[in-house]
């Protein structure tokens, strides 16, 4: 009997799409402060700590995710919790 | 962009007196819910090193838990933000002439309201609870005769002082366009109530 194997690139697709849909939201955000905010100082203050913030928190997820060996094939098997198999994606 | 020099339908002589926001502890509330969400996963990361859990190592749930934190950091992030433009987008401006209400509910609706001060029939201001009182915060309600919802300035800074100030220059207004809120009562009330009927 074989095991069904799947890449654990697979994972990245419903990332891909939260990303995608908190990139957008941002925008609208964004959007939102540029057009309808107030001409001033702080509404630039808080145009840029949306970009600064947002770049940061993409920076850290985008550090976490690349240390990950994404190519690597996983079997139902090893999705069970503590099942014993020493291989790590982490290269630990 | 919105500019206090230049008001939509800005007339001649028309000065900004007021230029009101929620006070300040609404967006501190908003930090405090993103500082409450990032503290949640450090806590679950450090019960797992304390409990000597090796699910991060797990050829599986390591990259599948990695992910699901680098959405939820995204999503508290998107969050916070929704939260700052409500609150950076609800304002309240009193001019000489009138009080413009703009109110941003969620990201996708916005309410745009203006109200001639010479309308005004009726001033409120509240103060509620613990903090509203101890910080001097609460609502400031407006009131005119029309059949329409009365205006709102919710939890703004000193409510009795700008209550104070819209009064005086309603009154202002009044002695120099005369009163409209009568006007507007006396329709009302040529509305409401119909005339005898005709006995034959």
């Amino acid at each position: 009997m074989t095991a069904f194997h799947f890449p654990l690139w697979y994972l990245l697709i419903p990332f891909a799409a939260i990303l995608l849909a908190t990139t957008i939201y941002m925008f609208f955000n964004i959007y939102h402060i540029a057009k309808f905010g107030m001409q001033s100082f702080g509404t630039t203050v808080v145009l840029l700590l949306y970009f600064g913030g947002y770049l940061a928190v993409l920076c850290v997820v985008g550090i976490m995710v690349s240390s990950i060996d994404w190519q690597h094939t996983v079997t139902i098997i090893e999705i069970l919790p503590f099942a014993g198999n020493s291989t790590s994606t982490f290269g630990l | 962009m919105i500019s206090l020099k230049a008001l939509p339908n800005q007339e001649h002589g028309e000065v900004t007196v007021l230029f009101l926001r929620r006070y300040w502890l609404d967006l501190a509330g908003a930090f405090l819910f993103t500082l409450a969400m990032t503290i949640v996963p450090i806590a679950v990361w450090v019960a797992i090193k304390l409990g000597n859990l090796t699910i991060m190592s797990q050829p599986f749930w390591g990259p599948a838990l990695t992910l699901l934190l680098g959405c939820y950091m995204l999503v508290v992030a998107v969050i916070t933000m929704a939260q700052i433009t409500d609150y950076f987008l609800d304002i309240w401006i009193v001019t000489n002439e009138r009080v413009i209400n703009i109110e941003q509910h969620g990201l996708f609706s916005r309410t745009i309201s203006e109200l001639r001060l010479n309308q005004v029939q009726d001033i409120t201001s509240e103060t509620a609870g613990f903090l509203g009182t101890f910080l001097t915060y609460g609502n400031v309600f407006i009131q005119t005769a029309a059949e329409r919802e009365r205006f709102q300035f919710k939890n703004i800074d000193n409510p009795d002082d700008v209550k104070l100030i819209i009064a005086k220059l309603v009154t202002e207004c009044k002695h120099r366009h005369g009163d409209a809120s009568l006007e507007q009562e006396e329709q009302i009330t040529d509305h409401k109530i119909p005339s005898e009927p005709h006995t034959a």
